[in-house]
């Protein structure tokens, strides 16, 4: 399932890319050629090499642009080099030249050197012929690269296996894919240049440069390479970040570092994947071209295993002067980025508006009338932060942070007996949520949980996340925001991770015992979990290398037999240096308040999927370090921003803005969340089956006693440690079931329900009335439309009042006012 | 579905009902409430059960503790309740009670007493506004009624004051969780605590003002039903949590110092729980200063301890050893101690182990032994036992000798839980030198806690049991596990109890087991747990006469014999509840084993001889099986063999309806195992079995009685329905009568009037006539005035005069004549009068004699309405009597119930054989009558024997016809040949279960062996 996922998302960087826009050359104080090495030379090593040249034109005032299909080029010899229209370098024999760049008026020369052409040297098959089937596509998920193959020819994925991969060219099927006598009636270039029915279709030209050189690596007698022949140690995006305008064009070059300390342009070979399709697109030359939306956004350049980004800064450029006064870090961040971006913020909401977000983002609960009057009407300057201290402190925010982290810690019963441990383990974290346990602590109790479930409740996240790799996955991608998966059966595809690292993690949980409860049933699936004595080690199963534990990014720990490593583990993460564990947590609540992370997705942190605003990630962390792992405090920070208390009402310029947090984005209630203030407005509720009365919805203890309700609306069933398994999507279902469900329908004619009861009333005018329900749903006061039209709906319906006011609830739940957190 | 369908449905489901119903026999899932104070009176109800039929006496372990069945207004019992009764001088603590009804003696529950005063919830108390209010010093008694029930209680307190509640449920046989939360007046969680397995849930709270405070109790995994009980003490007494050491010294004072929280004579320590300081205090505590552990979870029974409750309110059980533990010394990694000795010692901090280091010589040998969950605490020991040699450069290399986690003996298996966590180690010391025992807990990494405490015993091994006896009630199959029960014998029944050995430092001796204080009319044959066996049967069996009483039994075990004999009581365990809502299946130590006899006869019950007979492999063993009908049971019964070795030939067999026995065959293998074994005759058939029939027959005595009654009020109503009917004859005649003299009266009354009409005419002509004649004396007196006057006038004056005198002459005449008529008429007026007052009087008495008849007449009528009423309600009477005769018959209808017998045991030792046999039969056996055959028998000799043997030709009771002299095989001989002559009479057919056997002195014993061989007389 989870590779499934994997490898869906890999198949996505092969869709198709295109090129808009137009350039205008600005009028440049001077151009420079990049990439350099030392001593202001280029240098080119082989015969198959090519280098992408980039010539940036830099304004007076310090602005750059990139004018690389703009410059006119010179060369010293033109038979050792040509040029092309995109600035791509191609050697034609060995030399030393110069090459000059020229755009408008200005030039930039810089020496080039290229050796290696005279004297071929044997092409190695893993540095130069693997990456072809990468750039082409043939070892992707969803072709010869996935676990099967595809149709009899099967690739290592993405290539992170030359030897593998060599293996299956050469000698497979009787060695019928590679003819060397004629190597272009290979069958491996007859198909994909489509000489030859190809499932994959044509894949490249006969005659380009792919082609060529699989051609002369037959033609070599298809040399594999040696051993000790230098790696792929490291890429580079070239240049790394640029502030870029809209609609614009930047070429990039990326640069290997192979391990001997030689570097190779390798920008043809690379893929390339904006994190933002929205916001830039990327060609397969590397060529960037923003779009429409102003933002930061990263292109992702991937080749051999590694991994670089190149960052641009899009400023939206308006007037950003009256922007509300920063009261604490998050503002300083958001608003400093957003000055930086040229993005005026919306006003500072209304208190009524911050009243119903804010009880519904920490309490999942609606004000309640009597509230929205008190809140109102108070006049007090700090109201707003004694509101959110209010909250924090009310058994309603245990339910709400309950909820979410019970769900992704994958509380749920499959059998009868799961009950007891799962409604044990959901007490248990209500418990830590409402005594706002530190958070390190928190995440050390679960990971190092021990003992019989009915004592130490956290153990019931053993029950699911029953495999070593559950473990480590469910611990990277919940408590690090690394989704590690990928790296149990292969190289991680967009990250730095290895199987290494992922088995140096899994060595943590190697020595996780389980043992029967004494006299309990066989079939039981808690069990007692317990530190198997012995020393940590995990295997990686393709080297078979015993591997210690060892934190992501850390040298492995030696760790005595008789200590459990999970502690160990609790205690790297938990580290105030470690540079995952609070970023990840701050990210996680920073998305609960803004429906959106700081990086998004908010489990998915990674080079290649930087953050939207780096500072306010940095400072929201070490805040939350600092603060002992405080998560009320963190909720505190957030809620009291003016970043949080911003309008969800777009000025002029903000619409777009869909990730710098420039306006409040509304989004949905959540399943539980709504079917509770549906329940508040009606004053109605749910039996839900072994539950005492009154329990609501946020407050259950799973998903096995759920409703159609909560199911249409996207309540997840705690499958998984993806918050994402939640699903905040509309759908067809959920407009019916609101508009005609019988459920709705009944509980709002209810004779207990809010409308029967003021109908019924005699003394309080219908305007007061109307009023209250108003502050019910909108936990506001209707305005002078409103209140006439609901007015004048009642007189017309003097006969049936109560009908009348049946009605009124009706249409007010199915406004998108009540639906949505705005 | 449709109506066949469903019909069908119904009837599978009833029948597969059936299939698994099982005889009847009283058991409790609780009672209610679960507790009282001493020295009161409290009423408790039976909670739920099976069973529970005519429930009428309530039975307390402890004799101070008391109980009659609870009344109503009008006398009459209410029903499952009793009113018990507390003597003050109870020892606070756990008592068991059991009930007994029609179906006998049940299992017992947990009955806790206090010395505070007790309540009881008030439902509904589901709501902060609903909240019970509760004053401190009390003990609230409650339930969590069904799976979602919270309870919430309201309590105010004083600044300054330390309240303490503590629930207590694992103590009182409750499958609860309560989960109790304590809440300020602001709605502030304050404080909370979750019962944990054996630790019971308490909350320490000090108050900072005077307030207001709300506990909310909830089932933790929101369980509910009547076995969910709970008590909730709201006090201010002391809280101990834990002592140390953990156990005390069998023979006198052991110091030990208590910590806990709110300890007014104790010392502050730097320690705290949940967020309290703990409190230490020093005391001594004797061996005698507590009760026997009743309540314990059943792995209690494997280690000595008591319940020692010195500081009120609180019940600890602390360990019982034969010597002082070593003082723990302060900050020394390595304790030396010198063997053998105990410890105690407790897993107080994270990371915590504690080592223990000893000198020890080759050969000896060593037991160390670690209790923890057998002493009541939670922690996981994990035992390791090194071997430390110091290298030359002084430091220390220590070699793993070994590991141990969790006790291997569960000698109670899947019925019995007794598994525990509690690791020991036999250690035969390969070399002189110095070794280590290093204790932790299995998940020291993570926790640490005080509380986690342990006792390390290291002693010369010294083989020993401890036995503990089930007291459940088999399932209905005999597989499926026991259910909680207790030993309910029928009339002529049969109970089967197990035994289970903890068997101690290699012990493998055989254990004779023996029920002793049996009443009259309750038999049991001793039985045996084989060498090296864990549990054997015990059968009791009662009489056919044996009287319905109720009696503490025991149960002893010992191996050996003579001085060397080892004699130890076998502790009673009960099942408190299967695996439920995340607790495992439990079980714990009773106060006592109690046999009762009820009413109910059993079905039938099979017959066999006691036996402790001692066989070798290849050896047959012929069973005669008989059994015992009684009530009329004639079906067929199914027989089979429980509890046999392996590698045995044993068919099964059945005796038919109309048979009462049949001989079974047990064939012991050659490879089946040497060892004693218990084995037992299991019967089952489908009996059509008759529930509660003397139901049915009070049932029809009330029926007859009621239609005495009917009778009874319909005569009543006939005899004052004729004596109404007589009255209204007599007021019919009269009121004729009374209609007669009106008439005659009437007539009188006409006369009267024509009289006064003709004496009012009289008077009136008298009136005339008087007028005519004062008339006429006017004119003559107006001519007496004429004088004077003209001749004329005068002489018209006289003539007038003359015509007027004879006027009045007339006048005068007629006014004599009309007196008269008048005074006679006053006469008969007179006379008429009289006459009607006479009829007057008669009519006045008729009317009278009217009146009383009336009266009479109404009595009578009320008399017949009463009576009718009576007769109404008699037959109403009657109808009820009959509905619960029909109902009563209908329980009582015979309904096939799947009864399973078992047999007094068979005790069967099984020997290695001397010697294989075959026999070569010609003629695959086949014998004329009245001829003879040869068969060669040859002897394979095993297991070392080397001695002579003797052939003998083994036929089953009753064969007769054939004969063969036995024959001896020498030690040198490996054959010999046997013959086998038939009479002339033989009766024809095959020849069951013939076997030829030879025997020899083998082991000291003398030994057999045996082959079958098959038999046929023919023509």
């Amino acid at each position: 399932m989870k590779f499934a996922q994997c490898c869906a998302a890999l198949i996505t960087l092969f869709a198709p890319l295109t090129v808009s826009g137009s350039f205008v050359v600005a009028s440049e104080a001077r151009v420079e050629l990049s990439p350099l090495e030392d001593s202001n030379a280029i240098k080119i090593r082989s015969r198959d090499a090519r280098q992408q040249l980039i010539v940036t034109a830099i304004a007076a005032d310090g602005t750059l642009t990139d004018a690389t299909r703009e410059a006119t080029w010179v060369i010293s010899d033109p038979s050792v080099l040509a040029i092309d229209s995109t600035g791509m370098a191609i050697p034609t024999a060995d030399g030393d030249i110069t090459v000059t760049a020229k755009v408008g008026e200005q030039t930039a020369t810089a020496n080039v050197s290229i050796s290696g052409f005279a004297t071929a040297l044997p092409i190695s098959f893993g540095n130069q012929i693997v990456p072809i089937f990468t750039k082409l596509g043939c070892n992707g998920g969803g072709c010869h690269g996935k676990s099967g193959g595809q149709n009899g020819f099967k690739l290592s994925l993405l290539g992170f296996y030359p030897s593998d991969d060599f293996e299956f060219l050469r000698k497979e099927s009787r060695g019928r894919r590679i003819f060397p006598a004629i190597p272009a009636e290979s069958l491996l270039l007859k198909k994909a240049v489509g000489r030859s029915p190809h499932g994959g279709g044509k894949r490249m030209e006969a005659g380009s440069y792919e082609y060529n050189l699989l051609v002369q690596w037959i033609e070599q007698g298809m040399p594999y390479g040696a051993d000790s022949d230098p790696f792929v140690a490291g890429i580079r995006c070239v240049p790394e970040t640029r502030t870029m305008t809209q609609k614009s064009q930047q070429q990039i070059a990326v640069i290997a570092t192979y391990s001997n300390g030689t570097t190779e342009d390798v920008t043809r070979m690379a893929l390339f994947e904006p994190n933002e399709a929205e916001m830039a697109e990327c060609s397969t030359t590397g060529l960037v071209s923003t779009l429409d939306l102003a933002g930061e956004v990263a292109i992702m350049a991937r080749y051999q295993g590694q991994v670089a980004t190149f960052r641009a800064t899009i400023p939206l450029g308006a007037d950003t002067s009256n922007m509300p006064e920063p009261i604490n870090l998050v503002d300083t961040a958001v608003f400093g980025k957003l000055k930086q971006l040229g993005i005026p913020a919306s006003e500072i909401c209304d208190d009524a508006t911050f009243l119903r977000r804010v009880s519904l983002d920490i309490a999942g609960t609606l004000p309640a009338s009597e509230e929205v009057q008190s809140f109102l009407a108070d006049t007090s300057a700090n109201k707003r932060s004694l509101l959110v201290d209010r909250l924090l402190d009310s058994p309603a925010y245990a339910d709400q942070f309950a909820n979410k982290w019970n769900f992704v810690l994958r509380n749920h019963k499959v059998n009868g007996e799961d009950t007891p441990g799962t409604m044990l383990f959901h007490q248990w974290l209500w418990n830590k949520m409402y005594d706002n346990t530190p958070y390190d602590q928190f995440v050390r109790e679960i990971i190092t949980a021990s003992g019989d479930p009915q004592i130490n409740p956290a153990v019931t996240w053993y029950r699911d996340v029953d495999t070593t790799e559950e473990q480590v996955e469910d611990t990277a991608q919940l408590f690090l925001g690394l989704r590690i998966q990928c790296a149990r059966c292969h190289h991680h595809p967009f990250e730095k991770w290895s199987q290494d690292d992922y088995y140096g993690m899994a060595a943590f949980y190697g020595r996780v015992g389980k043992k029967a409860i004494p006299n309990a049933s066989g079939t039981m699936r808690d069990r007692r979990v317990f530190h198997n004595e012995g020393i940590a080690m995990a295997s990686n199963p393709r080297s078979g290398k015993a591997l210690k534990p060892t934190g992501l990014g850390t040298a492995a720990y030696d760790i005595p037999a008789d200590r459990d490593p999970r502690i160990q583990l609790a205690d790297w993460m938990s580290d105030p240096q470690n540079p995952f564990f609070a970023k990840s947590l701050v990210n996680r609540y920073w998305k609960h308040f803004f429906s959106r992370g700081i990086v998004e997705p908010e489990d998915d942190m990674r080079a290649t999927n930087p953050p939207s605003n780096p500072e306010l990630l940095e400072a929201l962390a070490s805040h939350f370090i600092q603060s002992g792992f405080d998560l009320k405090d963190l909720v505190r920070t957030i809620c009291n921003s003016r970043t949080y208390q911003l309008s969800a009402l777009p000025n002029e310029f903000n619409g777009n803005d869909k990730q710098n947090f420039s306006r409040y984005y509304p989004r949905r209630l959540s399943a539980e969340v709504l079917y509770d203030a549906f329940h508040q407005v009606t004053d109605t509720g749910e039996a839900f089956g072994g539950m005492p009365a009154g329990t609501n919805a946020l407050q259950l203890a799973d998903a096995s006693n759920s409703t159609y309700f909560l199911q249409v609306f996207g309540q997840p069933k705690g499958d998984t440690a993806c918050e994402c398994e939640r699903s905040m999507d509309a759908n067809l279902a959920q407009s019916l079931h609101l508009l005609n469900g019988k459920e709705i329908q009944e509980k709002i004619a209810r004779d207990a329900a809010r409308t029967a009861r003021l109908a019924a009333e005699t003394v309080r005018p219908n305007e007061d009335r109307v009023k209250e329900l108003y502050r019910w749903v909108f936990a506001r006061e209707p305005n002078a439309e409103e209140l006439d039209v609901a007015i004048g709906y009642l007189k017309s319906h003097e006969a049936n009042i109560r009908g009348g006011y049946e009605d009124i609830v009706w249409a007010l739940v199915n406004t998108k006012e009540f639906q949505f957190n705005h | 579905m449709t109506g066949i369908r469903l019909f069908l449905a119904i009837v599978v489901a009833a029948t597969a009902q059936q299939g698994y119903a099982q005889l009847p026999q009283t058991r409790i899932s609780s009672v209610f409430p679960p507790g009282g104070q001493q020295g009161t009176t409290v009423d408790l109800t039976v909670g739920g059960g099976t069973d529970l039929d005519e429930l009428d006496q309530m039975v307390f372990a402890h004799p101070g503790i008391t109980a009659v069945p609870k009344l109503d207004a009008s006398g009459n019992p209410v029903a499952n309740t009793f009113a018990v009764t507390v003597a003050p001088d109870v020892p606070a603590g756990l008592h068991d009670v059991r009930v007994r009804g029609l179906f006998g003696i049940s299992n017992p529950r947990i009955f806790r007493v206090d010395s505070l005063l007790e309540a009881v919830e008030v439902e509904p108390n589901n709501s902060l506004t609903q909240a019970t209010p509760v004053a401190l010093e009390t003990i609230v008694n409650a339930r969590a009624n069904a799976a979602t029930d919270v309870d919430f209680y309201r309590i105010a307190v004083k600044a300054g004051q330390t309240l303490v509640v503590r629930s207590e449920a694992e103590k009182i046989d409750s499958p609860m969780q309560p989960l109790l939360q304590l809440f300020n007046t602001s709605g502030r969680r304050v404080a909370d605590s979750r019962r944990v397995l054996s630790q019971e849930a308490s909350i320490v709270y000090t108050a900072a003002k005077d307030e207001e405070l709300i506990v909310r109790v909830q089932d933790a995994v929101y369980g509910g039903g009547d076995q969910f009980v709970y008590r909730l003490s709201f006090d201010s007494r002391p809280l101990v949590d834990w002592i140390s050491p953990s156990f005390v010294n069998r023979n006198g004072p052991t110091g030990v110092t208590v910590y806990g929280r709110n300890l007014p004579d104790g010392r502050p320590t730097e320690r705290k729980l949940d967020g309290q300081t703990i409190y230490q205090q020093q005391m001594n505590i004797l061996p005698t200063d507590g009760r026997n552990p009743v309540g314990a979870d059943a792995t209690a029974a494997f280690a000595e301890s008591f319940w020692w409750n010195t500081i009120d309110g609180n019940l600890v059980r602390i360990g019982l050893a034969d010597a002082s533990p070593v003082s723990e010394a302060a900050e020394t990694p390595d304790q030396p101690v010198t063997l053998p000795f105990e410890a105690s010692g407790a897993f107080a901090e994270r990371t915590d182990e504690d080592v223990y280091r000893f000198d020890a010589k080759k050969g000896e040998s060593w037991v160390v032994e670690v209790f923890a969950k057998r002493l009541g605490s939670i922690a996981d020991p994990l035992l390791m036992i090194d071997r430390v040699t110091t290298n030359a450069d002084g430091t220390f290399t220590y070699n793993r000798l070994a590991t141990e986690d969790d006790d291997k003996q569960n000698p109670g298996g899947a019925d019995l839980p007794t598994l525990s966590d509690d690791p020991s180690f036999r250690l035969d010391v390969p070399e002189d030198g110095t070794y280590r025992i290093r204790l932790r807990d299995r998940y020291g990494d993570t926790r640490g806690d005080p509380r986690l405490t342990y006792r390390l015993s290291v002693r010369p091994p010294k083989a020993d049991f401890s036995l503990i006896v089930f007291d459940a009630f088999p399932s209905a199959d005999g597989k499926a596990p026991v259910t909680s029960g207790a030993i309910s014998l029928r009339k002529g029944g049969s109970y089967e109890l197990t035994v289970y050995a903890y068997r101690r430092d290699g012990h493998s001796e055989a254990i004779q087991l023996i029920a002793e204080n049996l009443p009259a009319g309750i038999t049991c044959r001793p039985s045996v747990i084989g060498p090296g066996q864990t549990s054997a049967k015990l059968i009791l069996t009662a009489s056919n006469d044996a009287a319905e009483q109720i009696l503490p039994i025991s149960v002893v075990g010992q191996s050996g014999n003579g001085d060397t004999a080892l004699k130890r009581p076998a502790q009673a365990a009960s099942l408190v509840y299967d695996a439920i809502n995340g607790l495992p299946r439990t079980a714990r130590l009773t106060e006592s084993l109690v046999a009762g006899v009820m009413k109910d006869e059993q079905p039938f019950s099979i017959v066999v001889d006691a036996m402790n007979a001692e066989f070798s492999q290849d050896q047959q063993l012929l069973v005669p099986i008989r059994i015992e009908k009684r009530n009329g049971f004639d079906g067929k019964v199914d027989l089979s063999f429980y509890g046999l070795p392996a590698e045995v030939d044993a068919p099964n067999v059945a005796i038919e309806p109309g048979k009462d026995s049949v001989v079974a065959k047990i064939y012991f293998k050659e490879k089946a195992p040497p060892s004693t074994n218990t084995i037992l005759v299991q019967g089952t058939s489908a009996v059509p079995y008759r529930r509660n029939p003397w139901q049915a027959d009070r049932a029809k005595v009330k029926v007859t009685e009621a239609d005495a009654v009917v009778a009874e009020k319909q005569t009543l109503v006939a005899t004052t329905d004729a004596k109404l009917k007589d009255a209204q004859q007599i007021i019919a005649t009269l009121t004729e009568q009374l209609k007669t003299i009106t008439g005659e009266l009437a007539a009188y009354s006409a006369q009267q009037q024509k009289l006064r009409d003709d004496f009012a005419k009289a008077v009136t002509e008298q009136q005339t006539s008087i007028e005519g004649l004062a008339k006429v004396q006017t004119q003559l007196a107006a001519v007496n005035t004429l004088t004077g006057s003209s001749a004329e006038e005068i002489n018209g004056a006289i003539l007038a005069v003359k015509e007027a005198s004879a006027a009045a002459d007339e006048a005068a005449k007629k006014l004599a004549t009309l007196n008269n008529a008048a005074a006679e008429l006053a006469k008969l007026a007179a006379a008429t009068k009289e006459m009607e007052a006479s009829k007057l009087k008669e009519k006045s008495d008729a009317e009278t004699a009217v009146s009383t008849m009336t009266k009479d007449a109404e009595t009578a009528q009320a008399a017949l309405a009463e009576a009718q009423k009576a007769a109404e309600e008699a037959t109403k009477s009657k109808a009820a009597a009959d509905e619960v005769l029909k109902k009563a018959e209908e329980a009582s209808k015979p309904n096939n119930v799947n009864v399973r017998v078992i047999s007094e045991p068979l005790v069967i030792t099984i020997h290695a054989a001397p010697a294989k046999l075959a026999a070569a039969v010609p003629d695959g056996g086949a014998i004329k009558r009245g001829a003879s055959v040869a068969v060669k028998v040859t002897v394979t000799r095993k297991n070392s024997f080397a001695a002579n043997l003797k052939l003998s030709l083994v036929l089953p009771d009753g064969v007769t016809g054939l004969t063969a002299d036995p024959v001896d095989v020498a030690a040198d001989q490996a054959e010999g040949t046997l013959t086998i002559t038939t009479t002339a009479d033989a009766a024809i057919g095959d020849i069951a279960n013939v076997v030829i056997r030879a025997t020899g002195e083998f082991n000291g014993r003398s030994a057999a062996t045996e082959v079958p061989v098959a038999l046929k007389i023919i023509e």
